[in-house]
């Protein structure tokens, strides 16, 4: 049996991740949004034989300073309007299980991998915040675990209504369901997608985020900032599959690392340093860390350490990034400005690991990390776009596959190709 | 003449075949190709109005892509995204021809049913475009302003929320999206009868079939619905009998070639660089509600 290779993807923003992207030197900021950026990112990508582009969204307008990094057109269109661009790489969209209807998103996707040649993967999420919810119709969101069921539910009707979809040679089928959230009686109008299905990407840290994971992803987005926390994820993410009747290498773990690169490991310093302190200038870190946090820090002495045991149990926003801040501050003992400057500064880079340094540094840190089972392979939080593709694909690249770590050209054309499966599993058996 | 065509997509329709007959739409100086899926004609295909508009404003440069999307399933806030993302994509050139018909294979598919009453389906419909208008809307000129210096990269105080309520929708706003190089698309609607037109006055373009209803239609522009095998005499005399200002030729992919030669013959005509409402002769306006 050869050796696994890794499988990449690529965050595609409009300037890179970090929020201080879009005031760097090179980035163009003449017209907003940047689509020049997210063209020019997949074509690179795909000249670096990537598996995968993908699109986060949040259907909110983000008030404040720190609101340049978010997608705010829709991932479906983009993903359509990029087609044209790349023959191989796939495209990730997110869509929102709270804040859609299951026979609007089985239409639109089975159209949109159509117009991809089936290289359409989708990033189910249940959205967090009430100002999310007051655009659809609601005074606020669910409840945490309601969100996970209402994903669930989405999900399998979905599914349902591709599995059931007309094809070139049959009229599609009816598909009647009555649950909880949804109350489904009907056939697409659609027909049904290449693979049966679009490709299922989920990320979350919860328990319930990591079970609906197992339960239905292809392909997970994971966090972990040491190697202990992502075997012990990796690990628990396969051992869940496998009680779901699944086989663990049929669903891949791809963690997120956000590689700022340079010709020389100053440079790439200089580069984090740069990008850090554009985003940080007068913007006011305590307020956003408390918005985290659910709770008013400036009251306390921002050279001091948090308050634990004040801090109140996180329900409504990202518990991820809270448990992760509080986490941080007390394993490493940092004050509530340290805390602060980093939560503000990094934003989802926090999520993932950092690695600055020159190509070759960065290929040593993903070939350790892969070898020492965190991984199936990478997502890249890109810092800045396109500098971090760019370079990514120019240098790092080649040194992951002279070392035999990653492919050299394309199995074939479509999303099941690039993750080595003939075909996807219909997964209705999991709602049966 | 004013002519855009109403492609109404077929089981067997290709993406290659699609998109080489709006290529030919295209040259024939039609100004808008009007893309009706699966919803619209009762016949799943392989595709869906929105987001085949979208692969096409990469396949296209001039012709207007006018997406068809219910105005009464889904969400508001969805469709204000997804055909501002279109405009953004193809320069200006989005229109939303709105769906206002519960089709047979959508009626129960939704959290909302309909009854079937037309005046309830039409002031559905009317609010929904109405929310859409003001999303679309809730930014001020010049609030987008990217700022490397100062790092402000757009001004709150002139975006606006629309805080919409109704017994149907409450929709917060604003809308996220940056505005669009058209601000909004251009609003199509079709109607049957006189009734319906005056039931929903926020469309910019009006597609009939008979003098009464184009009589009642308020909107600025007035198509006359001919089938795309019309001859360009009685295409002309149908027009002028309706009292239209131009036409709305309905074809599929194997009549493209006769609608391509029916603009030509009455000159239909577009000029580069035009969005799809100059291309219209229109000027948008901005908002729902008045203020």
């Amino acid at each position: 049996m050869t050796r696994p290779k890794m499988h990449l993807s690529v965050n595609l923003t409009e300037y890179g991740r970090h929020s201080g992207g879009w005031r760097h030197a090179v980035s163009d900021v003449s017209r907003i949004p940047n689509l020049e950026t997210y063209r020019h990112v997949v074509r690179t990508a795909e000249r670096g034989l990537f598996d995968q582009a993908f699109i986060a969204d949040t259907p909110v307008h983000g008030w404040g300073r720190s609101s340049s990094t978010t997608t705010r057109i829709d991932p479906l269109e983009i993903a359509a309007a990029l087609s044209t661009e790349t023959a191989h790489i796939a495209i990730i969209a997110t869509l929102s299980t709270s804040y859609n209807e299951p026979f609007d998103v089985a239409r639109r996707a089975a159209s949109v991998d159509a117009v991809t040649g089936g290289r359409l993967g989708i990033n189910y999420v249940a959205s967090t915040g009430d100002q999310t919810a007051r655009n659809f119709h609601r005074a606020g969101q669910l409840p945490h675990d309601e969100r996970y069921q209402r994903s669930n539910e989405f999900i399998e009707v979905v599914t349902k209504l591709w599995a059931n979809a007309p094809t070139a040679d049959a009229a599609g089928a009816r598909v009647a369901h009555r649950g909880r959230f949804f109350d489904v009686d009907a056939t697409l109008d659609v027909r049904q997608p290449r693979h049966g299905r679009p490709l299922i990407v989920q990320a979350g840290s919860s328990p319930a985020g990591r079970d609906l994971a197992a339960r239905w992803a292809d392909a997970i987005y994971a966090g972990g900032s040491t190697i202990d926390r992502a075997q012990e994820y990796y690990q628990d993410i396969k051992a869940r599959a496998v009680a779901y009747g699944r086989d663990p290498d049929s669903i891949k773990v791809l963690l997120g690392i956000a590689p700022f690169l340079g010709d020389t490991a100053e440079e790439a310093a200089e580069l984090q340093a740069t990008m850090d302190a554009h985003h940080a200038e007068g913007a006011d870190v305590v307020a956003h860390l408390s918005g985290l946090l659910e709770y008013d820090l400036s009251a306390h002495d921002p050279d001091g350490p948090l308050p634990f045991d004040l801090l109140p149990e996180v329900t409504s926003a990202s518990v991820s990034q809270a448990t992760l801040f509080t986490r941080m501050a007390r394993e490493e003992h940092l004050t509530i400005a340290q805390v602060a400057y980093r939560s503000y500064v990094g934003g989802l880079a926090n999520m993932q690991f950092v690695s600055t340094g020159t190509p070759t540094h960065v290929a040593d840190v993903m070939q350790e990390w892969f070898e020492a089972g965190t991984c199936d392979g990478y997502s890249l939080v890109a810092p800045l776009l396109p500098q971090t593709i760019d370079a990514f694909v120019d240098g790092v690249v080649p040194i992951l596959q002279e070392r035999g770590l990653f492919r050299t050209e394309y199995e074939g054309s479509t999303i099941t190709s690039h993750f080595g499966l003939s075909a996807l599993d219909s997964r209705v058996a999991v709602v049966a | 003449m004013i002519t855009i065509v109403q492609l109404a997509l077929r089981p067997d329709d290709t993406l290659a075949g699609v998109e080489s007959a709006v290529a030919a739409l295209e040259a024939a100086g039609i100004a808008a190709v009007c893309v009706l899926d699966g919803a619209d004609t009762g016949e799943a295909t392989a595709f869906e109005s929105t987001t085949l508009c979208g692969r096409l404003a990469s396949t296209t440069s001039e012709i207007g892509l006018v997406a068809s999307n219910s105005a009464l399933y889904g969400f508001p806030y969805h469709l204000a995204r997804r055909l501002a993302t279109v405009d953004h994509f193809s320069d200006g050139r989005s229109g939303w021809l709105l769906r206002t018909r519960s089709a047979a294979s959508e009626a129960a598919a939704y959290d909302w049913r309909s009854t079937g009453g037309r005046g309830v389906e039409l002031h559905r419909a009317a609010e929904y475009a109405e929310i859409a208008l003001e999303l679309w809307d809730s930014w001020e000129d010049g609030a987008q302003y990217p700022d490397k210096a100062s790092g402000d990269y757009k001004d709150d105080a002139r975006i606006h929320r629309i805080d919409y309520r109704s017994l149907a929708f409450r929709v917060e706003g604003p809308l996220d999206v940056p505005p669009s190089p058209q601000r909004r698309p251009v609003l199509f609607a079709r109607f049957d009868e006189a009734a319906e037109a005056a039931l929903l006055p926020s469309v910019d373009v009006a597609i009939v079939s008979d003098p009464t209803t184009a009589a009642a239609a308020t909107a600025p522009l007035i198509l006359r619905a001919v089938p795309a095998h019309t001859t360009p005499d009685e295409a002309e005399r149908l027009r002028a009998a309706t009292g239209a200002h131009g036409l709305a030729l309905h074809a599929t992919t194997d009549t493209v070639p006769e609608a391509c030669a029916l603009a030509v013959a009455l000159g239909a005509a577009r000029s580069p660089g035009d969005t799809l409402a100059a291309a219209l002769g229109l000027t948008l306006t901005l908002g729902g509600r008045a203020a």
